[in-house]
């Protein structure tokens, strides 16, 4: 099932605007990401979809069928809520059971599905206690019981795994990912976690004040950021900014610091040539393309921290901060001073003014 | 001494003390209960003994078969059943859906509407007499069963709905949003999530609504003067004042058989009622 979201747009009665114009395509058997740090109308467009909150302009269509008008109960849609929402007073089976009995099965269908779906996500054992009886891993898997027992067209999860511990996640992305290969069905993700974003979609939509910022694959997402804010919110740590301006002169084109200049080449040089020299910009760069032990430029050691087999180490460049992502095996300490070097094919360049990344027309 | 022991000594001297205190109290609130059952058990001769008996000598139920055989007592119990049940089930309803709008739906005025209740059951009944006289006599209404539920539904509603509302809040709206998308309508989605989940509170409620009912007795006397129609606080108040002589023991017998159909639904419904005020409270 297509869904599309056309000019999509909510306003509450306070005055305060969740979701801006949003357009937006996610394709039959897709699973796509909304992502977006908190109060980014990700969740409120969830629920638009859903048909819990009703659009203030726009329109949702599943395929060809407007759905602004269909009540929730016959968009044949299955959601997994972030609190589970299971049903207190009935058994894990009587959960299972809530949908299909709305669907108007009968009880032996009923059983069969219900079994079936438990012992697809190994729930077989837990089908006669209570929703207080079982652990947070465990209540998450009988709410995707719960989704996946009526064979819905589109499933949508409100940040299901954000009540879970570090470890169980890692599992249960694994297991999710699996889950929606087999089911092959259209897919809505809702995330704050960048990690389960660019882990388990098949393209992220970032969100920030109700505003699309960019949809694409994570890799494309990861390696050409429409702008400075998705750039800065993908990646961890957080990517470098230095402010600058295109500098020209005899040499070529390059980014132009307050206290260093980088040389541009290859398509870089080329769009920031069409941007025009002497434009301010911003010049991005992952900590991962900062090299350490070479390069012309010097840096001060501020702080280094060990994260296993990698080091993040900050350093100061000529008074512009700079953290670097290096292997551990390179033993630098805190206060020594070492040679530095950027990737300059991997430096992103965003317009001073409006964020937008700087490309090549 | 050691230390443990000294502390488990006063521990046990405190537990004491708190025993003492409560069972002093439950003595003290439960003695009238006990000697309005013995009296109605006692025969006429008995009553004024001097000392008094704290059991009956010879227990006898003649005052009951009495009460239910020559007085108009069947009839004004069958009063008070009707009101404080057609009371308990009106309010109860409109609540509920009253609860449910006020947690559930976005509208201007919600929260100003929600606290205005609970002022409207801030005013003394006695300032309410008149108007709501009037009002029920324009209607026709003065003198009948019906205008007294009407009243005691207007006096019930407001500290429902608000009991029921603070409750509901505390039922989380995913709910009730993951039985829509499950196929439920909004009707279904209440029928089958909120009202199970607010059941402790709809206990709680509709038992404070049928007491309050039951016992009332301003605006029973005001409202109602014909004798059949009479609910239990005032025609008991009538069958004590009418002869010249207070017949005791069948007033207790009254007292009691008025009593216990409270006593029983307390007992039954005891949990559910401290439950459902507990998490009332909260919201």
């Amino acid at each position: 099932m297509e869904i599309r979201l056309e000019q999509l747009s909510k306003e509450f009665a306070d005055g305060s605007a969740a979701v801006h114009g949003l357009n937006l395509t996610i394709a039959n058997r897709e699973l796509l990401t909304l992502l977006g740090p908190s109060g980014c109308g990700k969740t409120t467009t969830l629920r638009m979809i859903a048909g819990l909150e009703s659009p203030t302009r726009g329109r949702v269509y599943f395929g060809d069928r407007l759905m602004n008008e269909v009540p929730p109960a016959k968009r044949n849609i299955a959601m997994v809520f972030q609190s589970y929402a299971l049903y207190p007073h009935m058994t894990v089976r009587g959960n299972m059971d809530y949908p299909l009995r709305k669907a108007g099965l009968n009880r032996a269908d009923r059983q069969a599905r219900i079994a079936q779906a438990a012992g697809l996500l190994q729930i077989d054992a837990l089908l006669d206690r209570k929703p207080r009886q079982l652990s947070g891993g465990q209540q998450q898997r009988v709410a995707l019981g719960r989704a996946i027992v009526r064979d819905p067209d589109v499933f949508l999860l409100d940040e299901p795994m954000s009540n879970l511990d570090a470890k169980l996640r890692g599992h249960m992305r694994v297991e999710l990912i699996q889950l929606h290969r087999r089911l092959g069905k259209t897919a809505v993700y809702v995330t704050h976690d960048q990690m389960e974003a660019m882990t388990m979609s098949d393209r992220i939509a970032v969100l920030n004040r109700g505003l699309l910022q960019q949809v694409a694959t994570p890799d494309e997402i990861y390696n050409r950021p429409a702008n400075r804010f998705v750039a800065n919110f993908i990646g961890s740590p957080e990517m470098n900014f230095i402010e600058g301006e295109i500098g020209a002169d005899t040499d070529g084109i390059c980014f132009r610091a307050a206290s260093f200049n980088l040389p541009l080449s290859g398509d870089q040089a080329e769009s920031a040539r069409r941007f025009g020299a002497g434009r301010t910009v911003s010049a991005g760069l992952r900590p991962e393309d900062v090299m350490l032990g070479e390069g012309s430029l010097e840096g001060d050691v501020t702080v280094v921290e060990s994260i296993g087999h990698e080091i993040l180490v900050q350093l100061d460049v000529r008074g512009h901060r700079i953290v670097a992502r290096v292997p551990a095996h390179l033993s630098i300490r805190s206060g020594s001073r070492v040679p530095i070097g950027f990737r300059s094919e991997k430096l992103h360049l965003f317009d001073g003014e409006t964020g937008t990344r700087v490309r090549g027309a | 001494m050691s230390v443990a022991a000294s502390s488990a000594l006063k521990r046990s001297g405190s537990r004491l003390v708190l025993n003492v205190v409560c069972w002093t109290a439950v003595l003290g609130t439960s003695f009238p209960l006990f000697w309005m059952i013995s009296t109605s058990l006692k025969p006429d001769n008995e009553l004024f003994l001097r000392p008094p008996t704290l059991l009956p000598l010879k227990p006898t139920l003649e005052h009951y078969v009495r009460l239910l055989s020559d007085t108009p007592f069947p009839s004004y119990f069958r009063n008070s059943l009707v009101v404080a049940t057609a009371t308990t089930l009106i309010v109860l309803l409109v609540a509920t859906f009253g609860a449910y709008s006020l947690t559930r739906f976005r509208y201007p005025g919600r929260r100003l509407f929600a606290r205005f209740t609970l002022f409207t059951y801030l005013l003394p009944s006695v300032v309410l007499v008149l108007p709501l006289y009037l009002t029920l006599a324009w209607f026709h209404l003065a003198n009948s069963l019906l205008g007294l539920v009407i009243t005691h539904v207007s006096f019930g509603l407001p500290f429902a709905l608000w009991l029921l509302r603070s409750y509901m809040v505390t039922i989380p709206a995913d709910l009730d949003a993951a039985a829509r998308i499950d196929g439920a309508s909004r009707l279904g989605s209440f029928i089958d999530v909120i009202v199970p989940q607010a059941l402790p509170g709809l206990i709680s409620t509709s038992l404070f609504i049928f007491i309050a009912s039951w016992n009332e007795y301003l605006y029973a006397l005001v409202l109602i003067s014909r004798d059949d129609i009479k609910t239990l606080p005032i025609g008991m108040i009538t069958m004590l004042t009418s002869s010249f002589d207070v017949e005791w023991s069948q007033l207790m017998a009254g007292s009691v058989m008025m009593t216990v159909p409270l006593i029983i639904a307390f007992t039954f419904l005891q949990r559910q009622m401290t439950q459902g005020l507990g998490v009332g409270v909260k919201g």
